[in-house]
């Protein structure tokens, strides 16, 4: 793989104003801080570069599957939204894999707090990187008890819980 | 066997190439420290959070090594040079203290210059 320092500092700089961005949930403070990157050293940085670039591949990835099957992806306030997809990959109202949200509804308007809701699942990538996907397993399929269905408001993702 | 032009004519150029390694690296250092200054007030003046935090970790670590190969150019340069004590310690310096690298450089540049040009004149 060949380093290409313009790439490398665009995402230093895109990372950077992410974090800066106002941060709803510390995932630092809940139950899987120990799988968040490290803060301090080149470790910290290179394993965040390293999980943004693999959140990019994975949605990319999967828009490309779901073009090939027919759905339409388009990006929605930053959040890559693919409507129309028939795949078991899209589960419940539909579910987000790194930076791209499955939907089998049609194409048509998106509820925003649905999409904050969604943003906070590509934020969880992001932080978590591929293992996200074990992680939210091992939390449970129930969304009214799962800690990354609940740092992501319960309510905009459009459960509701007792 | 070495006759005494071609002996000073290496020493002159070992000169020139110390001196080529020493403004590089003094450029780069300089441009380090700044980033280290926005890199520390980001961290302990506006104290941002661990997931901005992480990509800007790199910079302490790139400049702690920058440094380290800056202080070779330094003492290369200074030894070929044969400054006094007090260039190295102010180009040690320069290292540390923000911008002062560049107003460092210009000065040793200038003055690594004309010893270089008086050595040629010999």
């Amino acid at each position: 793989m060949t380093v290409r320092p313009v790439a490398v500092a665009l995402t230093l700089v895109l990372g950077l104003g992410q974090g800066l961005a106002a941060a709803p949930v510390d995932h630092g403070d809940g139950p899987y801080a120990d799988r968040l990157c490290g803060d301090t050293g080149i470790e910290a940085s290179l394993c965040a570069i390293d999980r943004q670039v693999l959140v990019a591949q994975q949605g990319q990835e999967h828009r490309d599957r779901a073009i090939a099957d027919g759905a339409t992806c388009e990006l929605r306030s930053s959040l890559w939204v693919c409507a129309g997809v028939r795949s078991v990959l899209a589960q419940r109202g539909g579910t987000t894999y790194g930076d791209t949200f499955l939907t089998p509804v049609e194409p048509g308007p998106v509820d925003p707090d649905l999409v904050a809701h969604e943003l906070e699942h590509v934020r969880q990538w992001r932080l978590f990187g591929p293992d996200l996907a074990v992680l939210y397993l091992r939390e449970g399929i129930d969304p009214c008890t799962n800690y990354f269905e609940e740092s992501a408001d319960l309510d905009a993702g459009g459960y509701t819980c007792g | 066997m070495t006759t005494p032009t071609q002996a000073r004519s290496s020493i002159i150029a070992a000169g020139v190439g110390a001196l080529r390694r020493y403004r590089a690296m003094a450029y780069v250092t300089g441009v380090m420290l700044l980033l280290l200054v926005v890199e520390m007030v980001l961290v302990y003046g506006v104290r941002i959070d661990d997931d901005a935090k992480r990509w800007i970790a790199w910079i302490p670590f790139a400049h702690g090594w920058i440094y380290v190969l800056y202080l070779v150019t330094v003492v290369d340069l200074w030894s070929k040079m044969r400054w006094r004590l007090g260039r190295l310690v102010v180009m040690v310096l320069g290292g540390v203290v923000p911008v002062m690298s560049f107003v460092v450089e210009k000065r040793v540049h200038a003055d690594a210059d004309a010893k270089i040009a008086a050595a040629r004149a010999l």
